[in-house]
């Protein structure tokens, strides 16, 4: 009987132990239920026509962006790319909605390899290996923190130190292979495995200012919105163009998101940027907890707005695998 | 007493929240507090438990610690050495490790005629087979395992060991093939939260 009581209690904690790690990974929980069933049973519409060349010559500034957060981007004869992830598969079980629109083997040059957190649809351990072996001289750079979370590549890893930034303060810049690094704020989390981003909260998320020669961009990663600290990176860098999330967002013309930023969040974060382009990022892959493609529908909807009209022809929207190229 | 335990890792959970990255202030005690807690939750394990002539299966907890783990696959800004509170990258990227498993069924053995609380020690070899190992690992390991028997006769009995894990090598499959007639085998569901 006495042993039967403490086998009940054991079972308790043990029961209330298995909840608390539930709702601790309840957001990737929930994401998990609701993408399950595609994960076995679906597979990831296919992109046509991948463009065949990537990297072209006598580019001033080009991006292509091959869905989700992954973006190729060539700066004259640097080519950067940024959280590379070109798995169907998210983490094992989420299904990508389309396919990356970055065919890796046409793919003829590769200087830097960014990576803005270790969240799992972010940092992608294959991609980045794959990568990694065909161009061993290229370099992954990633934020402080982040090197928990990655194995050793055969390439040069560099870590940046983003650890005094904060949204009145922009970070250290370094020079990484003749191209201008500076971590800039975001509003986000670090850490993969739930516990240690929501109870442990630990580090490793940055944005990026990458500048080289006359040009400046901006890589947000991912971010919650921000003024203070986006108008101190807009008032410091003349931002030619700006990679921004607009999502994932439920109510995606809303305000208040912590750690991303809904549509119109992105639209305001562009406008503290006064940067010249915009392209969107960060949705149309993984079904979050709305449609992918529904931060894309409130965005359109906003730029048809007065108050967001303005920005209509800065707005560049990208399909997956679509590449623009700015020559001016 | 139990109560109290629930609300107190009730109040230590409440903190869960969202902390911006660059405002992360380090604090090991919750740290370990909060991992020391999820080393709590048991693998359920299956025994076998005969006699020669009968033989049955006996449902028992084993818990997960890892002393030591020696990863081969760690970048230049991470020690190769990790001790107790491991990195789940770590782990399935490639490594070694030591690791002591207390364990206890939940009744006593029919047939084997040995006691029902034991610990294995012994170490294992991690290796990653789909997506560097966060998908699917898999694990060959040794062990010895001290659990006397009733009549003192026997002290323990050795084993071989072998996994297969996914999501970050926390979930998974072990299988122990004991050098003992009484146990020959267990089969574990294997839980480890870092």
């Amino acid at each position: 009987m006495i042993i039967n009581k403490n086998v009940n209690k054991v079972l308790l904690v043990i029961c209330y132990l298995q909840f608390v790690i539930c709702i601790s990974g309840c957001f990737y929980a929930s994401i998990a239920i609701r993408n399950f069933d595609d994960a076995i049973f679906d597979s990831a519409k296919k992109v046509e026509n991948k463009i065949k060349d990537p990297v072209k010559k006598d580019i001033r500034l080009s991006a292509l962006w091959g869905g989700h957060s992954t973006i190729l981007l060539q700066m004259y004869n640097k080519v950067i790319i940024f959280d590379p992830y070109f798995n169907n598969h998210l983490g094992g079980v989420f299904l990508r909605k389309v396919e990356t629109g970055l065919d890796v083997d046409y793919l003829n040059q590769l200087d830097l390899i960014c990576v803005s957190h270790s969240h799992m649809d972010h940092l992608c351990y294959s991609s980045i290996g794959v990568l990694s072996e065909k161009f061993p001289n290229a370099k992954l750079v990633f934020p402080y923190g982040v090197e928990k979370y990655l194995p050793a590549f055969d390439v040069d890893m560099v870590r940046i130190d983003n650890r005094n930034v904060n949204p009145n303060k922009i970070g250290k810049t370094i020079l990484i292979d003749s191209i201008m690094v500076t971590p800039v704020y975001v509003a986000h989390t670090g850490g993969r495995y739930a516990i240690d981003t929501y109870t442990w909260k630990v580090e490793g998320a940055t944005g990026y200012i990458l500048q080289y020669r006359d040009l400046c961009i901006y890589f947000a990663g991912d971010t919650g919105y921000d003024s203070t600290a986006f108008k101190k990176i807009g008032n410091n860098f003349k931002i030619d163009l700006a990679f921004i999330p607009i999502g994932p967002c439920r109510n995606c013309d809303s305000l208040g998101f912590r750690q991303h930023t809904s549509s119109s969040e992105g639209l305001l974060l562009f406008r503290d940027l006064n940067a010249k382009y915009m392209i969107p990022m960060h949705y149309g892959a993984i079904r979050y907890m709305s449609d992918e493609n529904y931060p894309l529908v409130v965005l359109e909807e906003l730029l048809n707005t007065t108050a967001y009209g303005d920005l209509k022809n800065k707005v560049k929207i990208l399909k997956v695998g679509e590449q623009i190229i700015f020559n001016e | 007493m139990i109560y109290k335990l629930i609300v107190t890792v009730l109040i230590i959970f409440l903190d869960i929240s969202i902390g911006f990255s660059q405002d992360y202030k380090e604090n090991k005690t919750k740290e370990y507090f909060t991992w020391g807690l999820m080393q709590m939750i048991p693998s359920p394990t299956l025994y076998q438990d005969t006699d020669g002539n009968n033989s049955r299966v006996q449902f028992g907890l084993k818990w997960q610690i890892i002393p030591i783990n020696i990863s081969f696959k760690t970048n230049k800004y991470v020690s190769n050495s990790q001790f107790f509170m491991i990195n789940p990258v770590r782990r399935f990227t490639g490594s070694i490790e030591t690791f002591i498993q207390p364990e206890i069924t939940i009744a006593e053995f029919k047939y084997s005629n040995i006691k029902s609380f034991g610990v294995s020690t012994g170490s294992r070899l991690m290796f990653p087979l789909v997506e560097y190992g966060e998908n699917l690992s898999g694990s060959l390991g040794m062990k010895y395992t001290f659990r006397k028997s009733f009549d003192e006769v026997s002290k323990g009995y050795a084993g071989l060991e072998a996994g297969i894990y996914i999501f970050g090598g926390m979930i998974g499959l072990q299988y122990t093939q004991n050098f003992n007639s009484r146990t020959n085998y267990n089969v574990s569901l294997y839980i480890k939260y870092f």
